[in-house]
C-alpha cells in the first residue's frame, strides 16, 4: 500500500503539505507561550500593534503603508558623575531606524524597562536631515507604553514645531505629533510627507541610583503588520493562526479517528451479521444520522462549557453513521462471497471469521476513511467556532473569522482578515484529502475485487 | 412487495426514527429543556403578579394573597409540563409537546412582534427552504450532468479537473466563500446585492419583488453550489463509471445503439437510484454549512436566526429550531427513499 | 462467404506489456453455416466475438488484421457506419452475460422497441415485439415485465428475441448456455437450431463445452492461447480430432460410458509471457523436442481439417 502510496503524485504533495503543518504545529508550541489564548482575549497586550493593517508585503505592489518596525534598544553605557557630593549615572545607548515608507505610522511608542528608580529619561530623535526632537520622561514607570499622545511627547513636538514654524501649539492630536516626528522640517510640517532616510534615535537615563536597563522597545506602529496583517484590535494573524493550528488539527484527527472507528466497527458487525441485528442497526445509525448536527450542538454547548474533547466528542458521536453505511457496504460485498460462506459451513468461528475475511477488508477502508474524514472535523470545528459556540478560551481560525465578520471585515476591505484563516483552513484540510483520495483509489479496487 | 407496501413499510420505519431520534435529542437537551420551561414559568409568574399588583387597588387583593394566585399559576404552567410528575410520565408529556411543535415563548426574538416561538420559526423557515432548495436542484442538475460528462471521458485531461474540484469541495467552508464573493463581487465590482432577502425598501409588485429576491439569492446560491459541485460531480462520475462496467453496457453498444443514448438513457437511468441516494447524504451533509451560509449573507432564514438565537440566548428558539429541522431532514430523507424507490423498478416491481 | 476474419491480432495492454489475446486468427463462416469455436476461458474466444462486433475497448485494441463481413472489413468503417449499419441489424450477439444483458431499469419490450426504432424496423413494433416472443417461445406478457422479474432462461430467450428483431443474417452466441440449468440448456440449443433451419442465419456459437457443439455445428474451430489449434467439420473434430490439445478437450467430456472424466494437466500459458515453439508444448503428452522451439503452422491433414502440431 505504501509504495503505491509514494506513486501517486497528489499524495506525495499531501505528505508535502503535511510535513509543513506538522512543523508549524512544533513551531507554535515553541514559539507561543503556553497562556497565549489568554493574552489573545487581552486587548490591552495588542496596544503596540497596528490595528486594521494590512500584511507588509502589499507594499511591494505600490500599496501606500508604513511598515511596522520595533527596535530593542540594547548596548547601553553608563558614566557615573558626582556633582556636589552626590553621585549620579547616566545611562546611554542609541540607535538608527532606516525609514522608507511613504505613508505616515500610525504610533510611535516607547517602553522603558528596567529596574532601578530613573528620574528622567530623554529620547532624542534625529531626522535625516539633521535636526532633532527631545522627549523627557519625568520618573517614568517602567514597562508602561509612552505613546504619541503622551505630555512628554506632546510637548517635544510642540518645541519643534515652534523651532520650524515660529508657532506655540500645545494641543496637538496623535497624526500631529507623528508628522512631526517624521515629516519633512521646515514651516510646512505638519502638511508635509514622511521623511525618508535614516533617522537616530539616541535615549539616556539619568538616575541618582544604580538602574539595570533591559531591551527598551522603541516600537513604530506602521499600518502594515508582518505576513498576514492584523485585526481590529491590533492582533497579528498570522499569530492567531499559528496559534489555532494545533486545535484544529487535534479536533480534526480526534474526531475522525473516533467516528470513523466506531462506525466501521458497527456497520462492519451489522453487515456481517445481517438479517434482523443488521436492520435493526442500520435503524439505529438512521436515528443518529436524522440529528441536525448544528443547531444540537448549539442547544449542548448552552449547558456544558465545550471543551475541545467534549467538542470533539459530541461531533464524533453525530458523524459515525456515514462511516458505519460504508462499512456495511464493504462487510456485504465480503460476505456475499463463496469462501466465506465456506468458512461458516466447516464451522470455523465466527469470530475468526470476522477476523481473517472481514478486517483484511475492514481495515484499509478505515484508514482511508479516517484521513478523508479530518478536514471534514476541521471544517465543523471551525464552522461552530464562527457561530461563536466552539470551545471557550481557545483560539480558532473559525473565532478569528467571527471576529472579522463581526467586524465587518469584508465591507471594509480588510481582506487579509478574512482570506488567510480560510486559506488555512483549506490548507490544512487539503493534505488529507490528497491522500485520502490516493488511498481510496489504491484501496477501492481491492474492495471491489471478487 | 408492491410499491404501496413499500412506502407503508418505509412510513413506518420513518416515524419510529423520527420518534427515537426526537426522544434522544430530548434527552441530551433535558436539562436546557428544564430550565427554559422553569425560567418560562418564572417570567409568565412574575408578568401575572405585577398585573395583579397593577389591579390590586380594584379586586382588592392583599399581597398576601396575589403571592398564592401567582404561586398557583406559576404551579398550573409547570403542570402542562408534568413538572413535577415521575420521569416516565414528564418525559412522555414533555416529547408530546416537541413532536406537536409546541415549544412556548421566546425569551426576546420576535416575528411580526409575537414572541410564539412556532410564529418565529414559521417566518424564517420558508427563506431557508427557498434558498436551499434552489441551490440544491441547481447543484443536482449540474453536478449531474458534469459528473455525466467526466464519467464518459474518463481517463482524460478534462476528467482529472473533476477529483481537483472535488478535493476543493471537501476542504473549503461555503461561508467563507461567501465572505469572498461578498468581499470582492459584492464590493470591490459592485455587481451584486450582498446582505438580506431584498432591497431595502422592498420593491413593490410581485415580478419586480420576485426578480429583486432572485438578484439577492444569487451569491448565497454560488457559494454553496461552488463548494457542494465538484463533490457532488465527483461522485456521480464514479457511480456512472462503476455502472459502465456492467454486463448491459456491452450488450447495449453491440445492439447499436448510439454513445449518447446508452449514456444519458441506459446508464443514468440505472445509475439514478444510487445517485439519489448520494444526493441525499450531500444534500444532509451540505445542509449545516448553507445554514452558516445564511449568516454571512443576512439571509433572513433558519441559520441567521439561530445566529441571533445564540446572540441573544434565546433558547426556547434554539430548541424549536433543533426538533423542527430533525422533523425536516426526517420528511426530506423519506422523499428520498421514495424517490429512490420510484427510480429502481426492482424496488417498485418487487421481486417474483 | 458471411464473414471472414483473417490474420487477426488484439492486443491488451498491461504492465507486464501486451496480453496477446489473438496473435494471428483466421475463421470463415458461410452463408448458413453454423460454426463453433472452443477453448478453455481465457483462450481469447470472447475476445474473437467482442472484435468480430468491434467492442473491443482500451487497454485492448486491434493490432492488426481483416474482418471481412460480407465481403467488407469493418474495421475500415467509419464507427457511426458501422454502429447503424452493422450492428444488431447484420451481426447480433447473445452474450456469455445475456443474464445481465438487459438494461435493469427498462422492461423486455421496452428494449426489444429500442432496437426496432433505433435501426428503424419499418412495421408495427407492439406487434413485432409479440411475434418475437412468439418465436422464442416466450408468453408476450414476458415484455411487460423487468429483466429482474425474469428466470434466467427466460432472460435468455427474450435476449435472442431481440437479438432477432430485425433479422441479422448473421449471429455470434457466446456461450448462451452457460450458466442455465441442463434441461434449459438444451432448450435453447434445440431453439438455435430451429432458427437455422427456418431462418437460414448464420450462427458463430462460442463455448467452452464441446458436448453441446457436437450436437449442432457444421463444422468447429479449436483455440488455444490464442492461436487456432484445429479446425475442420463436426465429424472430424468430434470423431477423429487430430491436435493432443483437441483429443484432451474431447477426453474431458464427461460421458454416460465413462465415469472418469479425462482432463489436460496444466495450465495455460501466460499470455503476455508466451514461450517459443508450440503453446500447447508445456502441457502435450507427445512433445518433441521442436515442438519447445518452433512454432506449428496450421497444415491440412484431410480435405477441410487443419491442424497446427509437428505430429502431422
Amino acid at each position: 500500500m505504501w509504495k503505491e502510496l509514494l506513486k501517486s503524485r497528489s499524495a506525495l504533495l499531501g505528505i508535502a503539505i503535511l510535513a509543513v503543518l506538522a512543523i508549524l504545529t512544533v513551531y507554535s508550541f515553541v514559539a507561543l507561550p503556553s497562556n497565549f489564548s489568554l493574552t489573545w482575549q487581552n486587548g490591552e497586550a495588542w496596544e503596540l500593534y497596528p490595528v486594521d493593517a494590512p500584511p507588509q508585503w502589499v507594499s511591494l505592489f505600490g500599496v501606500n503603508t508604513a511598515a511596522t518596525v520595533t527596535t530593542n534598544l540594547t548596548g547601553w553605557t553608563s558614566q557615573t558623575y558626582s556633582v556636589g557630593g552626590s553621585n549620579f549615572s547616566v545611562y546611554s545607548a542609541s540607535t538608527t531606524i532606516k525609514w522608507s515608507s511613504k505613508a505616515f505610522p500610525q504610533e510611535v511608542a516607547f517602553v522603558p524597562t528596567y529596574s532601578g528608580a530613573p528620574s528622567t529619561i530623554t529620547l532624542t530623535w534625529t531626522k535625516p536631515q539633521g535636526g532633532s526632537i527631545t522627549v523627557s520622561l519625568a520618573e517614568p514607570a517602567s514597562g508602561e507604553a509612552y505613546e504619541a499622545q503622551s505630555p512628554d511627547f506632546v510637548s517635544g513636538a510642540s518645541q519643534y514645531i515652534l523651532n520650524q514654524t515660529g508657532e506655540y501649539q500645545t494641543q496637538l492630536s496623535k497624526g500631529q505629533v507623528i508628522s512631526t516626528f517624521f515629516g519633512q522640517p521646515g514651516p510646512g510640517i505638519l502638511s508635509s510627507s514622511p521623511a525618508q532616510g535614516t533617522y537616530s534615535l539616541s535615549v539616556q537615563v539619568l538616575s541618582s541610583g544604580a538602574v539595570t536597563m533591559s531591551g527598551s522597545p522603541f516600537v513604530i506602529v506602521g499600518t502594515s503588520y508582518g505576513l498576514m496583517g492584523t485585526d481590529s484590535q491590533g492582533r497579528p494573524i498570522d499569530l492567531g493562526l499559528l496559534a489555532g493550528l494545533p486545535n484544529a488539527l487535534e479536533v480534526g484527527f480526534l474526531v475522525s479517528i473516533i467516528s470513523v472507528v466506531v462506525g466501521i466497527v458497527f456497520g462492519g458487525l451489522s453487515g456481517y451479521f445481517g438479517a434482523r441485528k443488521d436492520s435493526l442497526m442500520q435503524w439505529v445509525a438512521l436515528v443518529i444520522l436524522a440529528m441536525p448536527a448544528l443547531p444540537f450542538l448549539v442547544v449542548i454547548s448552552f449547558t456544558t462549557r465545550l471543551s475541545i474533547l467534549v467538542e470533539v466528542l459530541l461531533i464524533a458521536a453525530l458523524s459515525w453513521p456515514f462511516y458505519a453505511i460504508i462499512a456495511r457496504t464493504v462487510a456485504l460485498s465480503v460476505k456475499s462471497q463463496t469462501f466465506v460462506e465456506a468458512d461458516k459451513a466447516m464451522g470455523v468461528p465466527s469470530y475468526r471469521v470476522f477476523a481473517s475475511h472481514f478486517m483484511p477488508r475492514l481495515v484499509p477502508v478505515t484508514v482511508a476513511y479516517t484521513v478523508l474524514g479530518i478536514p471534514g472535523g476541521i471544517l465543523l470545528a471551525e464552522t461552530l467556532s464562527f457561530i461563536g459556540v466552539g470551545p471557550v478560551n481557545l483560539v480558532t481560525w473559525g473565532g478569528i473569522l467571527d471576529a472579522a465578520f463581526v467586524s465587518q471585515a469584508a465591507v471594509f476591505g480588510f481582506w487579509w482578515w478574512v482570506v488567510f484563516p480560510g486559506l488555512m483552513i483549506i490548507i490544512s484540510a487539503l493534505p488529507f484529502v490528497m491522500l485520502g483520495f490516493a488511498l481510496e483509489r489504491i484501496i477501492a479496487p481491492r474492495v471491489s475485487a471478487k | 412487495m408492491g410499491f404501496g407496501r413499500f412506502v407503508l413499510t418505509k412510513a413506518v420505519s420513518y416515524f419510529l426514527v423520527l420518534m427515537a431520534t426526537v426522544s434522544i435529542l430530548y434527552l441530551a437537551t433535558y436539562r436546557v429543556i428544564q430550565k427554559v420551561i422553569t425560567s418560562s414559568a418564572a417570567a409568565l409568574g412574575e408578568e401575572y403578579k405585577q398585573n395583579l399588583l397593577r389591579s390590586t387597588h380594584l379586586s382588592g387583593l392583599t399581597p398576601t394573597q396575589v403571592q398564592v394566585l401567582v404561586t398557583d399559576f406559576e404551579k398550573s404552567y409547570l403542570a402542562q409540563f408534568a413538572f413535577s410528575q415521575p420521569l416516565p410520565v414528564k418525559f412522555s408529556v414533555q416529547i408530546f409537546r416537541l413532536l406537536t411543535l409546541n415549544f412556548g415563548q421566546s425569551y426576546v426574538l420576535k416575528w411580526n412582534g409575537s414572541q410564539s416561538v412556532n410564529v418565529i420559526i414559521a417566518g424564517y423557515l420558508p427563506n431557508t427552504i427557498l434558498l436551499f432548495t434552489t441551490a440544491t436542484l441547481i447543484l443536482i442538475a449540474l453536478g449531474t450532468i458534469i459528473g455525466l460528462l467526466a464519467a464518459r471521458s474518463a481517463g482524460s485531461g478534462w476528467d482529472r479537473v473533476v477529483p481537483i474540484i472535488a478535493v476543493v469541495h471537501s476542504s473549503l467552508p461555503a461561508w467563507w466563500l461567501g465572505f469572498l464573493l461578498i468581499a470582492g463581487l459584492g464590493y470591490d465590482l459592485n455587481l451584486l446585492p450582498t446582505q438580506g432577502l431584498t432591497s431595502v425598501p422592498a420593491p413593490t409588485g410581485a415580478l419586480a419583488y420576485a426578480l429583486n429576491v432572485g438578484e439577492h439569492m444569487v451569491l448565497p446560491v454560488l457559494s454553496i453550489l461552488i463548494v457542494g459541485l465538484g463533490g457532488f460531480a465527483y461522485v456521480v462520475r464514479s457511480l456512472v463509471i462503476s455502472t459502465m462496467g456492467e454486463d448491459f453496457v456491452l450488450t447495449a453498444r453491440a445492439r447499436g445503439l448510439p454513445e449518447s443514448r446508452i449514456l444519458f438513457r441506459h446508464i443514468l437511468r440505472t445509475a439514478s437510484p444510487a445517485i439519489t441516494t448520494q444526493a441525499i447524504l450531500a444534500i444532509t451533509g451540505s445542509f449545516g454549512g448553507a445554514l452558516v451560509t445564511e449568516i454571512v449573507f443576512n439571509w433572513p432564514g433558519i441559520g441567521l436566526l439561530t445566529y441571533m438565537a445564540i446572540f441573544s440566548n434565546d433558547l426556547p428558539v434554539i430548541i424549536g429550531i433543533t426538533f423542527v429541522l430533525t422533523i425536516i431532514l426526517l420528511v426530506g430523507l423519506f422523499i428520498g427513499e421514495l424517490v429512490y424507490g420510484l427510480l429502481d423498478p426492482r424496488i417498485r416491481v418487487g421481486n417474483e | 462467404m458471411m464473414l471472414s476474419v483473417e490474420d487477426l491480432r488484439v492486443y491488451f495492454s498491461s504492465p507486464r506489456g501486451d496480453v496477446k489475446a489473438l496473435d494471428g486468427v483466421d475463421l470463415q463462416v458461410s452463408e448458413g453455416e453454423v460454426v463453433g469455436l472452443a477453448g478453455e476461458s481465457g483462450c481469447g474466444k470472447s475476445t474473437l466475438s467482442l472484435a468480430i462486433s468491434r467492442l473491443i475497448y482500451p487497454p485492448g485494441r486491434i493490432e492488426s488484421g481483416k474482418i471481412l463481413f460480407q465481403g467488407n472489413d469493418i474495421l475500415k468503417m467509419g464507427p457511426n457506419e458501422f454502429r447503424a449499419g452493422y450492428r444488431w441489424k447484420k451481426i447480433a450477439m447473445i452474450f456469455q452475460g445475456s443474464m445481465n444483458g438487459f438494461t435493469p431499469v427498462f422492461t423486455i419490450g421496452e428494449q426489444i422497441e429500442e432496437v426496432l426504432e433505433i435501426h428503424q424496423y419499418a412495421g408495427d413494433f407492439a406487434s413485432r415485439t409479440k411475434d418475437l416472443m412468439k418465436m422464442v417461445e416466450l408468453d408476450p406478457v414476458i415484455a411487460e415485465r423487468y429483466p429482474h422479474e425474469l428466470s434466467g432462461g427466460q432472460k435468455q430467450r427474450a435476449f435472442i428475441a431481440m437479438a432477432l428483431a430485425v433479422d441479422p443474417p448473421f449471429l455470434i452466441a457466446d456461450e448462451p448456455t452457460t450458466a442455465l440449468d441442463v434441461v434449459t440448456q438444451v432448450n435453447i440449443m434445440n431453439l438455435l437450431k430451429r432458427l437455422r433451419k427456418e431462418k437460414g442465419i448464420s450462427i458463430l456459437i462460442i463455448t467452452h463445452d464441446l458436448a453441446l457443439l457436437s450436437e449442432i455445428v457444421d463444422r468447429a474451430y479449436i483455440l488455444y492461447a490464442g492461436r487456432m489449434a484445429e479446425l475442420g467439420t463436426a465429424e472430424q473434430i468430434f470423431k477423429e480430432p487430430k491436435h493432443p490439445y483437441t483429443q484432451g478437450l474431447i477426453g474431458s467430456i464427461p460421458t454416460l460410458q465413462s465415469t472418469k472424466i479425462e482432463g489436460i494437466a496444466g495450465f495455460m500459458p501466460d499470455l503476455a509471457n508466451l514461450p517459443p515453439g508450440c503453446k500447447f508444448a508445456q502441457r502435450c503428452p507427445y512433445a518433441m523436442q521442436v515442438c519447445g522451439k518452433e512454432e506449428p503452422l496450421l497444415k491440412e491433414t484431410k480435405e477441410g481439417q487443419r491442424v497446427a502440431c509437428w505430429l502431422y
